[in-house]
Formats: structure tokens, sequence, C-alpha cells
């Protein structure tokens, strides 16, 4: 028997479709190629042990596989919603700190305002008559002597009332912010106009020295100019 | 999401940084060896800013809003003082106009003319004092010049 003539013997071997005349012939070829009969007989039990397939396998497997997806679907499900709630959370928290920052530092600066009439110091420091403010009015004290005085004002106030110690009295309807100085006096006048007098001479002498200097650049420009054409 | 939280973000940053230009001067009220003064625009209106002391301030008072002088009168006072207006300027984003240098008497001008309202502000040391003044208001700095010319 030729070795084509014992592979396709081996394959209907392999397959189950061998007769028993067939498997005969193959033992007395296979014995002639020097393999072992015994050999050829645990190949044949291996294939009588292979399991057979139950009937429902494909069915068990199908609804096993269903219910693997729908447990997995039900854990996607719960972390989303957690998540998503969670995210929430902190988008509010983020909007509350952002908020109480705000309102602190407004609050520092809004504490500055009057509710109504309140005590100013002086702005130099020292501790002269008090000045209290409102958002209103201007309202002015005594000094410590308890003597009646007329706070300086500007000419276009109202005319003010004499006070005894520690009471108010209503001088004039201006509206100041709260951290200003609201004594408007000459010397704030002076001051302010010394600040810009001397902003303006800052200012002009300045300029005045980027004129020369425009000026001195020019000329050497000119000069330099000179030089190249002659050469 | 990102996009809501990161205008939030945004919206809140610029609020609070708008009102980080708050008031120089204040930082110094009541600070021993300080002298400050702050007047608002409702009080300079109360002032009669106009043509005094041989000086013509008619194109700058209507347009003043709000005036700031610190002064500080000794040597540790100006060196705080100067370097706490170095950092007002920075964190104002002011620009540095001019720098004058004539006969030991030091000063500098900064500006800031893209906001509302504009600032001027300037810093100088004659030796023994070092002042600084600011000016917020809608001059500008032709007018400023034009008060001594």
């Amino acid at each position: 028997m030729n070795k084509n003539e014992i592979d396709r013997l081996l394959r209907k071997y392999y397959d189950g479709e061998t007769t028993p005349e067939e498997v005969r012939m193959l033992l007395e070829a296979l014995g002639d190629q020097g393999i072992d009969a015994l050999l050829l007989r645990g190949l044949n039990q291996l294939r009588e042990e292979v399991p057979t397939v139950p009937a429902d396998l494909e069915q068990s497997l199908s609804d096993s596989i269903d219910r693997w997806q729908e447990e997995e679907k039900r854990e996607k499900v719960i972390p989303a919603t957690w998540l998503r709630r969670m995210t929430w959370a902190a988008v509010a928290a983020s909007v509350a700190l952002i908020a109480t920052l705000g309102w602190w530092h407004l609050r520092g600066e809004s504490q500055l305002e009057p509710q109504g009439p309140v005590i100013a110091n002086n702005y130099s420091g020292e501790s002269k008559p008090e000045l209290t403010t409102g958002d209103e009015e201007i309202v002015v004290a005594v000094d410590d002597t308890n003597e009646e005085v007329r706070p300086q004002v500007a000419p276009k106030a109202r005319p003010v009332k004499s006070v005894r110690r520690h009471q108010a009295v209503h001088i004039a309807q201006a509206k100041f912010e709260a951290d200003d100085d609201p004594e408007i006096s000459e010397a704030d006048e002076e001051k302010v106009l010394m600040a810009l007098v001397t902003f303006s001479t800052v200012l002009n002498k300045g300029v005045g020295q980027l004129e020369e200097a425009s000026e001195t650049i020019e000329e050497v420009n000119n000069t330099i100019k000179q030089h190249l054409t002659i050469n | 999401m990102k996009k809501f939280i990161s205008i939030l973000l945004l919206l809140a940053t610029v609020s609070i940084v708008a009102n980080a230009q708050q008031s120089f001067a204040k930082q110094f009220k009541g600070q021993p060896d300080f002298t400050f003064v702050t007047i608002s625009k409702a009080a300079l209106r109360m002032l009669p800013l106009k043509d005094k002391m041989g000086v013509n301030i008619g194109s700058v008072a209507d347009k003043l809003d709000k005036v700031e002088i610190v002064n500080a009168t000794t040597d540790e006072t100006s060196e705080i003082l100067t370097k706490t207006c170095e950092r007002w300027i920075e964190d104002n984003g002011l620009e540095s106009f001019i720098d004058v240098d004539e006969e030991g008497q030091q000063a500098s001008i900064f500006t800031k003319t893209d906001s509302e309202p504009k600032v001027f502000l300037l810093l100088g040391n004659d030796g023994d004092t070092t002042a600084v003044i600011i000016l917020y208001g809608t001059m500008t700095l032709e007018d400023m010049q034009s008060i001594i010319h």
C-alpha cells in the first residue's frame, strides 16, 4: 500500500468512517511501516472518548451570554448615575465656594461703608475732633472743649448748626465714598492742587527731556549723513 | 459640562480681578509715619479747583474722579511706600511713561489709559520724603500737561 493510500485510510480512520476491513488493511500497512498497533489502538480509544455535545448546549450558552450582558449593563448604569450626582455636587460646591469668596471679598470692602452716622478718624492719624459721615449727610461733632464749633466746610455747604459734644448735626447733603476723608478743608484743597501741579511739572520736565533727546538724536543723524556724503 | 464650568470659573475670576484695583492709599490708613489723603469725585466737586494758585486746572477739574496722595517721611517708610507702590503698579497693569531725575529729585509717572477711569500715578522722591500721587479720571496726558505750560 502506498503512502497516499495510507494517508487516505488514516483520515477516514480519524473521522470514524472506516470499515473493519479498512482498519485491518491500515493496521497491516502501518505494521509494515513499523508503527506500533498499540499506538493506533490508543488513538482509536481517544476518538471514542470524545465527549458528545449536548443537544441544548448552544441554547444554554446563548442564555448564559444574555445573562452576562444584562449584568454588565446593570453594573454600568449604577456608576454613571452616581458619577453624575457627584459631578453636580462638585459643580455646586465650586459655585458655592466662588460665591463665598466673592461675598467675603466684597464684604471686606463694604464694611467701610457707613450705615448711618459713624465716627471717622482724621486722615493724618491725629486725635482731632471727630467727624462723622453718613450715606446721605455729613455729620459733625464738637471738640473736647465742649465749645460750639463750626466745621470748616466749603462755601457751597448749607448753613451749619452749632452742636454740643457727641451730638450730631446735619450740615450738608453729599454722598461720600466710604474710604474718603470727609473733612473738606482748605488744606485738602491745597494738597489736591499741589498734586496736580507736581504731576504737571514732572510731566512737562519729562516731555522736555524727551524733546531735547530727540533733537540731539536728529543732530547726530544729520552729522553722520554729512560725513557719509563727504566720504 | 466642562464648557459650563470653565465659563463659570472665568466669570468668577474676572469679577474678583476687577475688584483687585482697590484703593492704594487705603492700605496706609492709620499707619504711623504715613500721611494719606483720599478725595472722591463728590468731594472734588465741592472744591473750587478752578484757576487757583496761578495755574489753570479748568481742563482737569471736571475730569477728575478721585485723588489719592500718600507721603512717607522716613527712610524706612519711604522704602515700604516705594515697594508697595511698585507692587500695586504691577498688580494693576500700569505702564511706565516717563522717568525724571534732576538734582537729586527722582520722579516716575505710570499710566493706565485703556481702563475706565484712567489711572495716572506719580512716584516721587526728593531725598527726604517719598510721595505717591494717584489720579483717577477721564483726563488725558495733554490735559495734565496744560496745567502748567
